[in-house]
């Protein structure tokens, strides 16, 4: 099958788009973030995903935000049993 | 509310009947509580538009996970990826909202919107110039057919130029996501490569097509 010259060009700017870079580190963001939040050293861990959100702004607003959940969670999980 | 290990989750998600809606609805209290946190960064929880926001993105949210329980893979706590999703639905609407609400503010103040850019394309482009183009196309066409296999060339259509979402994408290659990234990992530096040895860069293709 022949590429048409828009597909071709589609392809190119596929391949230069950050957008599977943004896809591989979405699908362990949630890992990420737990180990974060263990104190572990998830840079060392996982060095593609620091890498990527030091650089895109799109994904770091996604992990800090996920990040203050899991924090503000864990702060009121822990307050309530502190209660009891 | 009860706590379920990840696999409760699963088992009692993909069931029928009160056992489903049971999680359902705690997922939902979860997000409820969990997503206000998040989305206080970007919008004031005074903000009449918040709840609202909070509410349609958990009716979102929870189409979504049901639809893609097969992807997790069990390497954070089930909650914890749920947030993750809900999230990302909740950052991308705030976008949209902004950006509709910039363009809007745009409207007023430019009054001579500028044309764009796709209908300026050729324009000006003399005749040495498409030949030139016609001649990268002609080359970019054989590095993509010498450099790939055919498994690679038809995961790159697929996301590429059709668009098509990335699990579906594995299902027909039947492979698994991770897999996939690697295969498009190798096909991406494998043309970057051939590519340079050509002389040509993505960028530089992009914009000998996209500047006329
Ligand atoms: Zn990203």
């Amino acid at each position: 099958m022949e590429l048409s010259d828009s597909s071709l060009l589609d392809l190119i700017r596929f391949l230069e788009s950050p957008e599977l870079d943004c896809e591989r580190v979405f699908d362990v963001l949630d890992q990420y973030a737990e180990i974060e939040i263990r104190t572990e050293d998830a840079a060392r861990l996982l060095p593609f995903v620091h890498r990527h959100l030091e650089t895109c702004s799109k994904c770091c607003d996604e992990y800090e935000a996920l990040l203050d959940v899991l924090i503000k969670i864990q702060e009121s999980e822990g307050n309530k049993n502190d209660r009891l | 509310m009860s706590t379920r290990t990840n696999q409760e989750w699963l088992q009692a998600l993909k069931s029928q009947g009160l056992a489903r809606d049971a999680a359902l609805e705690d997922l939902r209290a979860i997000l409820a509580k969990g997503l206000p946190y998040a989305l206080s960064r970007w919008i004031s929880p005074a903000d009449p538009q918040f709840e609202f926001l909070v509410e349609e993105v958990i009716q979102e949210a929870l189409l979504r996970i049901l639809e893609r329980l097969d992807s997790f893979q069990g390497r954070s706590q089930f909650t914890t990826w749920v947030h993750k999703i809900a999230i990302r639905i909740a950052l991308s609407e705030l976008r949209r909202k902004r950006w509709r609400d910039s363009s809007l503010d745009e409207l007023v103040d430019n009054e001579e919107t500028p044309v764009p850019e796709s209908l300026l394309e050729d324009s000006g482009a003399g005749p040495e110039i498409s030949l030139e183009r016609a001649d990268m196309l002609q080359r970019i066409r054989r590095v993509i057919t010498e450099e790939l296999t055919e498994r690679q060339r038809q995961a790159l259509i697929y996301l590429g130029v059709q668009g098509i979402p990335i699990e579906e994408v594995a299902r027909r290659l039947n492979t698994n996501r991770n897999a996939l990234y690697k295969l498009l990992h190798d096909a991406r530096v494998r043309l970057k490569h051939r590519l340079a040895r050509e002389g040509l860069s993505a960028q530089e293709i992009l914009t000998a097509f996209e500047t006329g």
